[in-house]
């Protein structure tokens, strides 16, 4: 099926490489969920990154790092030792563990410290307030700067968080949300629409119309609606933890999911009911199981598992789209999350936005070509019976 | 006879409308019963307990399901949609909010097919070229980049890097045609770039499919030349599949505009539906479902029983 697909197999090697990074997330030297590395700087993708073994040096860096937020570094010591690196034995005793901490990232390899000359030129001020603005948007820089030496291969979000990290987090969240409620809708729905099939008669008219029910308001509209009603908190001022928003938000995909897979499932079932080996085996005294689950669920798998790789990208989207809509997860711990939570920094700093919007693409491109690869390789073999 | 039958078809179709519609609407009821918290608490938080109670047996919460369902029904039926929870009343509200909505549908129709028809016919006519490899790739990716996606960089690229039209916003007609069109400009091309790609696909196969017919070996055996085979004898048959995947996509287009909406903020059904959701308005809530989904059911019904004179083919397809 892949052999003679060249996107077939690019296709394979991204969603791959986006399960490993879901899978061993955690085991890999990306920052937790929440971590920030500096003072609500921007940075540009690309900051501090040397390419000389970016890996090695990301693992040793945050390890060294202080298990202390910058807030609290810059709050607790003076801006001016930042610049003048002191030894730490000549500071005032309260001073030592901070200023320890903020020099301990440059001695690593001994590489090019982020001084005075690597900063952007300092521009004369108009005005006395233009020159303290001016000054403490120099030292915020000089501090992500200085405190944080890790790669930003991707760039940080206003909050100052690793995008590549949140991308690699996030990837966990969407695609177990995803897998999951893929898994159960096709499970009950292709149950529920192979039994129509099998069975007719007013089974048949009662889930096609609770089918057409379903499918007659916008996916996105119901899920939407099932989420605001079932993640809503009582009262204005409570919040609802994450924990039942993902339930829930999995819950209304399931809903969404099971009429759309189970008319696949149906009218795939419909085919196969009346060929001559169904009935042939009937008339031999096979019972209605034993049917179903030799000649009948084996056949309409395939055309299933087709779907099933369309439905996993639009479900992707529908995640990022709820996000976005406000009723989805607002954790930045998706990717939905991450495009929700920083669409106000769209403007100025566009990359925070367009780098998750990059993956989820990749993402469903991977998930459609490979669904449409099966599809071929089906008919291909439905032509040759 | 035959008028009879077509006629007893169309009847039948409409019934089962019906039928949804009465089944979504009960369904949406239903899921708003399952609210947390108490609504009448929600009107009126200082009332007593004895306000609140008859103001829940005036919105029909302590009875049966069935019976609020037709509570709630009723009125809908006399053009009422209720009221907001914080005054006023929702109908003016849905009154304002469907023009931009449908406009912004329509649009996307006619920009889809306007660059689908051509493309189509191209990619078809030099099959298997690397023009036509090109083309099906590129709307291949175009397709899978999820719509908010292509709406957030279009807005950040056309609308504020380059300044040509506005980033966000809505015109109405009324305010000037060409103010209208440079606010619409940037949602419609992020709504059609899914149609566009799908129309292609499906025009290419068929057109592809029609020309191993008979007839067109026929005509191009009589000498004429390839543009008016093309337009003449392989374009009109091989239109009809199009037209019906449009028609029938205008329902889908519904949910993908709601989010368009939200991001170009356009004052549509998807910003009031979003607003009723944040606001916790569920009256309102429920009263734009039901406008949402009758939208929907009508415009692939309606569809569906103009194919069936369209293309006496599918004729017997629901009986």
């Amino acid at each position: 099926m892949l052999r003679n697909s060249i996107g077939g197999k690019l296709a394979a090697i991204w969603l791959g490489l986006v399960l490993f990074f879901a899978i061993f997330g955690p085991l890999l030297p990306v920052a937790k969920v929440g971590q920030t590395f500096n003072d609500g700087v921007h940075l540009k993708p690309f900051t501090n990154c040397h390419f000389m073994g970016p890996l090695a040096q990301s693992i040793e860096r945050t390890s060294a790092l202080p298990d202390m937020s910058v807030s609290e570094l810059v709050n607790t010591s003076d801006n001016s030792i930042v610049n003048d690196a002191a030894p730490a034995d000549t500071l005032p005793v309260d001073q030592a563990v901070p200023v320890a901490a903020t020099t301990t990232a440059p001695t690593i390899e001994g590489e090019d410290v982020f001084t005075e000359e690597t900063l952007p030129p300092y521009i004369p001020p108009d005005t006395a307030v233009d020159a303290q603005q001016q000054e403490i948007e120099r030292q915020k820089l000089l501090n992500a700067r200085q405190t944080s030496t890790r790669c930003f291969f991707l760039g940080s979000t206003s909050e100052g968080t690793d995008i590549l990290s949140a991308i690699v987090n996030g990837s966990r969240t969407s695609l177990s949300i995803s897998l999951l409620s893929v898994f159960l809708g096709g499970l009950i729905g292709c149950l529920i629409g192979i039994a129509a099939a099998y069975l007719r008669g007013w089974f048949d008219r009662l889930v096609l119309l609770a089918f057409n029910i379903i499918l007659s308001i916008p996916t996105l509209v119901l899920a939407f609606a099932l989420i605001a009603i079932y993640a809503t908190p009582t009262s204005a001022v409570e919040t609802v933890p994450d924990s039942t928003r993902v339930k829930v938000l999995i819950a209304s995909l399931v809903v969404v999911i099971i009429p759309q897979l189970g008319r696949i499932a149906r009218a795939a079932a419909l085919q196969w009911i009346n060929r001559d080996f169904v009935v042939a085996s009937r008339s031999i005294g096979a019972t209605d199981i034993s049917i179903l689950f030799k000649r009948i669920i084996p056949n309409v798998l395939p055309s299933i598992f087709a779907i099933v790789f369309l439905a996993l990208g639009s479900v992707v989207v529908i995640e990022g789209s709820l996000s976005l809509l406000g009723v989805g997860l607002n954790n930045g711990n998706s990717w939905g999350s991450l495009l929700a939570r920083n669409s106000t920094d769209l403007t100025d700093y566009p990359h925070v936005i367009f780098v998750p919007v990059i993956v989820i693409a990749f993402t469903i491109i991977s998930t459609n070509k490979l669904g449409d690869l099966i599809r071929q390789s089906l008919d291909k073999r439905e032509a040759k019976i | 006879m035959l008028r009879m039958k077509t006629l007893k078809l169309i009847l039948i179709r409409l019934g089962q409308v019906a039928l949804v519609l009465l089944g979504a609407t009960f369904f949406v009821s239903i899921l708003v019963r399952q609210l947390p918290g108490d609504i009448a608490y929600m009107i009126n938080p200082t009332a007593t307990a004895a306000e609140r109670a008859s103001l829940r047996h005036e919105l029909g919460l302590d009875r049966n399901y069935f019976v609020s369902y037709w509570m709630w029904l009723s009125p809908i039926l006399r053009g009422d949609f209720g009221f907001f929870i914080f005054g006023g009343k929702v109908l003016p509200v849905i009154k304002s909010a469907v023009p931009p909505t449908l406009q912004l549908i329509f649009y996307t129709q006619i920009v889809a097919l306007a660059v689908a028809i051509p493309l189509g016919i191209t990619s078809a006519y030099k099959q298997g070229t690397r023009f036509d490899r090109f083309i099906s790739t590129t709307l291949f990716s175009l397709h899978s980049i999820p719509n908010f996606g292509i709406g957030l960089i279009l807005s950040v690229l056309v609308g504020v890097k380059l300044g040509i039209v506005p980033p966000s916003g809505y015109g109405r007609i009324s305010d000037g045609l060409l103010q209208h069109f440079k606010f619409m400009l940037l949602p419609v091309m992020t709504l059609a770039i899914a149609p566009i790609s799908s129309y292609t696909r499906l025009l290419r196969s068929e057109m592809i499919a029609t020309m191993r017919e008979d007839f067109v070996t026929l005509a191009k055996s009589k000498g004429l030349s390839n543009v008016r085979i093309l337009f003449r004898h392989v374009l009109r048959p091989s239109s009809i599949t199009l037209m019906t995947s449009a028609a029938l996509s205008m329902g889908g287009l519904i949910g993908g505009a709601l989010v368009i909406e939200i991001i170009f903020v356009i004052p549509g059904m998807g910003t009031q539906l979003a607003k009723a959701i944040g606001a916790r308005e569920f009256i309102a809530l429920q009263s734009y479902v039901v406008i949402v989904a009758t939208f929907y059911l009508l415009f692939n019904t309606i569809v569906d029983i103009l194919i069936t004179f369209v293309d006496p083919r599918t004729r017997n397809r629901h009986a």
